[in-house]
């Protein structure tokens, strides 16, 4: 998997299946995007029944709210991402203990998507997982910190105690060593 | 904020995420067509969905069966979707009640005025009419009087008798006297106006005796109109004009003689 958009359907074309409500498109779609979204709350709620039920209620908002996905703002796969991301941060913080989590588990935080990651024995793209574990910890950090916790750079640079521009030169860095790594021709 | 500078300010990193105000996400928007800056977002979301698959984790087998079968029953029982297309169907007909009402109410103002013109238009015109048919009428009268004068002219053997004052000469009227007929027809363009509660009267005299010939029409007097009084079947001596009270009397009063003059048959 080296294409985010899946080999057989164009992204208009699922789009427009989604739209008319074509359950193969849907079909499609939770084929090959299921374990991502799965995978991406799975991270952030850290509990293996809660992600799935998770994921079931994203694919059932996905399926409900198509009409609202708008393709000149940006992939389907990130409209999609997101709704899984959001959706998850938000059961997070819902949680009563978890007030305050931002502040209390960041200074942990390496450690268990670290140890997640060496652990995972259900990752479907190994190659993915192989990109990710070569990326310099500290970058990884501070996409983890992102992604999966819903801070902002601003946020990020007064919890690490580091300025704000370095913050944005290091994520920037991030993005694009990522990005050679899924597409090294480019 | 050119593209360069969205670029390194992190706010595309943002935006995929969904993370920005709503002001930011409107200034990446905006700025999204341009070519630099659509290859940066690209960039970054394949590098999110990337990192997202690093972390992929296959859901159970079951999962997939507990969608189909969620997304079924919604779609058997599409509660929100009637509900949405009812209350749509319900705003539309509101929608198109309210405009068909505010379009008759314009249309029944524009009809009240069109109606209130019509009816002002009909009265003017009715008094109009009602003028011009007593101006025919007038007219008419008129007409059917210079007919009789003309023919009394054309066929008849008119004396004419000049009436002259008494004591002072500019005071006069002119009788014209119809043998055949005996109608009298006079011009009373040389009398003076009188008072409103005096009339002229014009008597002849048959025989040294004053006969009423009838008043004199306050209209004809100093007018270039004839009037036809009386007609006599005798024939009179002379005839004359005295001012009596209004409506005139039986005998002349004969200190108010105004104008005679003598028949010479």
């Amino acid at each position: 998997m080296s294409k985010p958009v899946a080999n057989k359907l164009s992204e208009e074309a699922l789009v427009a299946g989604l739209k008319r409500r074509d359950q193969s498109v849907f079909e499609y779609l939770y084929d090959h995007y299921a374990g991502a979204l799965n995978g991406v709350i799975y991270r952030v709620v850290q509990n293996g029944d809660e992600a799935e039920d998770l994921t079931q209620e994203v694919f059932v908002k996905i399926w409900d709210k198509i009409d609202f996905y708008d393709p000149s703002k940006g992939r389907i796969y990130t409209w999609m991402l997101n709704l899984a991301r959001n959706r998850a941060i938000d059961a997070v913080r819902s949680k009563s203990h978890k007030k305050n989590s931002k502040t209390d588990s960041i200074d942990n935080y390496v450690n268990p998507i670290g140890n997640g990651l060496s652990e995972e024995s259900e990752v479907d793209h190994i190659g993915m997982e192989k990109v990710l574990k070569d990326l310099d910890p500290k970058l990884l950090q501070l996409v983890n910190l992102m992604y999966f916790e819903g801070y902002t750079q601003a946020e990020i640079a007064e919890e690490l105690e580091m300025p704000l521009g370095t913050v944005k030169t290091r994520l920037r860095k991030a993005i694009s060593e990522l990005r050679k790594k899924i597409v090294p021709a480019s | 904020m050119n593209a360069q500078e969205l670029i390194s300010s992190g706010l595309l990193e943002l935006y995929a995420l969904e993370q920005c105000s709503e002001t930011e996400a409107q200034q990446v928007e905006s700025m999204l067509d341009i070519p630099e800056v659509a290859t940066a977002y690209e960039e970054i979301q394949e590098s999110f969905f990337a990192f997202a698959e690093g972390h992929s984790k296959a859901p159970s087998a079951g999962l997939k069966q507990k969608i189909f079968a969620e997304i079924a029953q919604k779609d058997a029982t599409p509660v929100i979707e009637l509900n949405k297309n009812k209350k749509d169907r319900t705003m539309f007909w509101l929608r198109a009640a309210m405009i068909a009402l505010l379009l008759s109410g314009a249309a029944n103002i524009l009809l009240l005025s069109g109606l209130q013109n019509a009816q002002t238009e009909i009265a003017q015109l009715r008094t109009t009419n009602s003028v011009l048919a007593s101006e025919i009428e007038i007219s008419r009268t008129n007409f059917s009087q210079e007919k009789n004068l003309n023919s009394l002219f054309a066929q008849g053997d008119v004396v004419t008798v000049k009436l002259n004052s008494t004591n002072k000469t500019e005071q006069q009227a002119v009788v014209y006297w119809d043998k055949n007929s005996g109608k009298t027809v006079i011009s009373a363009k040389g009398l003076p106006k009188i008072d409103k509660d005096k009339s002229y009267q014009l008597w002849c005299l048959v025989d040294g005796k004053p006969v009423d010939m009838g008043v004199l029409d306050a209209n004809h007097i100093g007018s270039d109109d004839l009037a036809q009084l009386k007609t006599t079947d005798q024939t009179p001596d002379a005839f004359a004009i005295t001012i009596e009270p209004l409506g005139g009397r039986e005998t002349p009063t004969l200190e108010q003689l105004m104008v005679i003059g003598n028949v010479k048959v």
